[in-house]
């Protein structure tokens, strides 16, 4: 095998092909039954289920992959900035009726109106998040995230319109409001975005969706509902009862026993903090899902009202996971309490074993069986966790389990507790961290120009884990970097310890990015022109356990004998919008390949054509496939 | 190189009822009120494509045919409205749909070695695509769709449910290994 493309290739033709037309009856078919064991199974109304799908998201449609991403999340933050001044009015709200106070929500949801809508959401649930919003609030003015706290929304438009409910009783003082017909539909105006955040955007336009409402759980032959509760004679629409009866009803459990919680929680909880905490962990040792949910306070996660429908799930999964016990133990733990009123902070340490190996937790630091080769760091750069599971990094030594006292128990808190540490991450994101996670890293203030020939130190666990540059670059310049790290990762089956463990990305004189460089891998980077380049050094993902980096870049003449060893032998090839050139040394010799990219009739390159040239400066064996790189157009 | 039988390997896929209309008995359309001879080609169209995708993120004894089947049956219990862009949406179901069968198959290997049940033949195939099996199926389709389908790294990320920086590392990973691997090859070693 020659080419990396001729084995992929080889691999995609593999087997003898139906026919679309016999797999299109096959999939007609097996479409068809499963809709009849899907019928058949409500019409027995039982728990014969047909087979759950271990997918467990459906496939979601492509818009723009990154920017529907980033814009998801910079809405999401939006929401939060803008509820942080929710906790100062609830309580006062509510509506007369379960019913009312959905279209008092989904009013509220059209008017863009944050507040409205907070009026109706069940007080506990939103009362707990006020200091973390607020916080939110603070730091995403600093960081320009919003244009202004009081308008987080400016540039979102919802509207719910043709809404039609129906209400069930549920047990006194909860009712569920089904949604029978309804439109929701969403739009952006992108120039009404923080300037950040049109940044962030760059490349999406306006767009807008529209949903049927009443239709969006019906992949999961349910109905779209929300569950309301009352207090104090006023309705409130509350998450928590809605997303637990969901569960419930997609899982075709028992029933809720509504209220139980309230008014069992002097049986509930435990005598102390520390023994809420160290209950907890024996209980789900033992797999007591009995035990784990009377841990959770009533008011806030209502989990012991649905104890019937959540031990009967786990008893089923655990039947259909064919494993008598978990393999989870518990061999060591203990807890350190501070208590301030109603509240404790208990710091968990504790150590144990699975079926796969040995963990460990100390504060929020957890070390599982398999972070040898995946290891995170503990309260390290947010960076390391990507978009979506950034906020994991308030997780530090320090974290500590909330703990709450109701009614004479303790109980134990998770929303307290995730919310303690959403609060540290907030604190310690700053500007460099939060352009990174949305890739727009050349928007960091520049730290100084690009001396070359000087080390550049990129710490372990901090933000400065990413650098900024700016380089006076000229037509023809031959760039070559170099990446140390202080140690090696520490295990030695990790086979991240082959790779750089940094990364250089480079952004032209108009703001486009080169595509991938393998300046740090040997490969020299040719500058296409004259120009202000903004050069971004960064730890790499892989890089968690190595210590402080050192990168160093060179004019490649001037560069070192080590920058110029790849790891995988001397190749040097041009990429152009039209293709790629390779030539490879070996032994003192040279030979040369040309390369068309895929969908491209001509080999000649055109003359507008802006190249650059990564050129591998090592001999060594010969390069067996070019690496395509993607050029920005001038 | 073994294949499974031509009707398909059932992954389990619960291909919902997706009436037309409101509540629990709402009537049921045909497949072909529902896709009509548009939708129909345009899976047609995607066939190939489909399939060659399939074989490249498959385990080895599954059958390309089967995945595209499956995510076929997927997409054919929706409505072609609800779905907004039906080639990655398919390309991602087969990623799920692959994902599932591994995981039921490492499952099955567990179970069957805590019982001293001897384990079922490993996958062989070809020597010359071994380098490229070794790598994780999902990245091995990442490196399909961008050097071969020629994708933006972000949107065949999207396909494979990675994030993009998580993309380009596994990408940059992948071929430093191909290449020292068939560097390797190459000279005899």
């Amino acid at each position: 095998m020659s080419d990396m493309r001729d084995a992929l290739n080889e691999l995609a033709r593999r087997g003898a092909p139906r026919g679309f037309d016999e797999v299109l009856k096959g999939a007609a078919s097996a479409e068809r039954d499963a809709a009849e064991r899907d019928a058949a199974a409500r019409d027995a109304g039982g728990d014969d289920l047909d087979t759950i799908p271990l997918v467990t998201a459906e496939p979601v449609a492509r818009r723009q992959s990154l920017s529907s991403m980033i814009a998801a999340a910079g809405v999401a933050a939006l929401v939060l900035v803008g509820t942080f001044a929710v906790s100062a009015v609830v309580g006062s709200g509510g509506a007369g009726s379960a019913e009312a106070a959905v279209r008092r929500l989904a009013d509220a949801v059209s008017h863009e109106d944050i507040l409205a809508a907070a009026d109706v959401l069940a007080p506990e649930e939103v009362r707990s998040l006020h200091g973390t919003l607020d916080h939110a609030a603070r730091k995403a003015a600093e960081l320009q995230l919003v244009q202004t706290a009081s308008a987080p929304l400016a540039g979102v438009d919802f509207n719910i319109h043709g809404l039609n409910l129906s209400t069930e009783s549920l047990g006194n003082g909860y009712a569920k409001v089904t949604i029978d017909a309804g439109t929701f539909t969403a739009a952006t105006h992108k120039t009404q975005f923080s300037p950040l955040m049109q940044k962030v955007l760059r490349e999406s336009d306006d767009n807008s969706s529209q949903s049927d409402l009443a239709k969006l759980a019906e992949n999961d032959n349910l109905p779209t509902f929300v569950v309301a509760v009352r207090h104090d004679g006023r309705w409130y629409v509350s998450a928590a009862y809605t997303v637990l009866e969901y569960v419930r009803e997609y899982n075709r459990v028992p029933a809720a026993d509504f209220g139980s919680g309230e008014r069992n929680i002097s049986t509930l909880g435990a005598e102390s903090p520390d023994a809420a905490v160290q209950d907890s962990m024996r209980a789900l040792q033992r797999e007591d899902w009995s035990k784990l949910i009377s841990m959770a306070p009533p008011s806030e996660i209502p989990v012991y009202d649905y104890r019937d429908a959540l031990t009967t799930l786990a008893r089923r999964n655990k039947a259909e996971s064919d494993r008598s016990t978990s393999g989870f133990t518990i061999d060591s733990m203990s807890t350190a309490s501070q208590v301030n009123g109603d509240t404790a902070k208990v710091t968990l340490t504790a150590s144990g074993t699975t079926d796969s190996g040995h963990w460990s937790l100390d504060g929020g630091c957890f070390v599982g069986p398999s972070d040898e080769d995946f290891p995170y760091p503990c309260g390290g750069d947010p960076v390391y966790f990507g978009l979506v599971g950034t906020p994991l990094s308030g997780l530090d030594k320090s974290s500590t389990v909330t703990v709450v006292k109701q009614n004479g128990r303790w109980f134990v808190s998770p929303v307290s507790t995730v919310l303690d540490v959403l609060d540290h991450f907030i604190s310690q994101l700053d500007r460099r961290s939060l352009f990174t996670l949305l890739d727009i890293p050349n928007q960091i203030p520049p730290d100084g120009p690009l001396t070359l020939g000087r080390p550049i130190v990129l710490p372990a666990g901090t933000s400065q884990g990413t650098k900024v540059f700016t380089f006076q670059g000229h037509e023809g310049q031959n760039l070559l970097g170099l990446a140390t790290a202080q140690s090696k990762p520490s295990s030695t089956a990790s086979s991240y310890e082959n790779y750089p463990p940094a990364a250089v990305r480079m952004f032209a004189p108009d703001g486009s990015e080169f595509g991938e460089s393998g300046m740090l891998d040997g490969q020299s980077l040719t500058l296409p022109s004259n120009g202000t380049y903004t050069v971004v050094v960064q730890r790499s993902y892989l890089s968690r356990r190595v210590g402080d980096v050192t990168v160093t870049i060179w004019d490649a003449a001037d560069a070192p004998a080590a920058a110029k060893q790849p790891h995988d032998g001397g190749s040097s090839c041009t990429y152009t919008l039209l293709g790629a050139s390779c030539s490879s040394t070996s032994s003192g010799s040279s030979s040369s390949i040309d390369r068309i990219l895929p969908g491209n009739n001509s080999g000649q390159p055109s003359t507008n054509d802006r190249r650059v040239t990564a050129t591998s400066v090592a001999r060594g064996p010969s390069p067996t496939f070019a690496i395509p790189t993607t050029v920005p157009h001038g | 190189m073994s294949h499974s039988a031509g009707a398909g390997r059932q992954y389990g896929v619960a291909a919902k009822v997706q009436g037309i209309g409101g509540g629990g008995s709402r009537a049921r359309l045909g497949l072909e009120e529902r896709w009509g001879p548009d939708g129909i080609q345009r899976l047609r169209e995607l066939y190939e494509p489909l399939r060659r995708f399939a074989a490249v993120i498959g385990s080895w004894d599954v059958d390309p045919d089967d995945l595209v089947q499956n995510a076929y049956a997927k997409v054919l219990a929706k409505h072609p409205d609800d779905i907004r862009d039906l080639g990655p949406y398919l390309r991602r179901a087969i990623v799920n749909l692959s994902t599932d069968e591994r995981r039921r198959t490492t499952r099955t290997s567990v179970v069957l070695r805590r019982i001293g049940a001897p384990l079922s033949a490993t996958d062989s195939y070809p020597s010359d695509l071994e380098d490229l099996m070794r790598v994780e199926p999902r990245v091995r389709a990442l490196l399909y769709l961008v050097e071969i389908e020629r994708q933006p790294v972000a949107d065949a990320a999207e396909v494979v449910g990675m994030t993009n920086g998580s993309a380009r590392v596994a990408l940059t990973r992948a071929r430093r290994r191909l290449r020292a691997e068939l560097t390797m090859e190459a000279n005899g070693e």
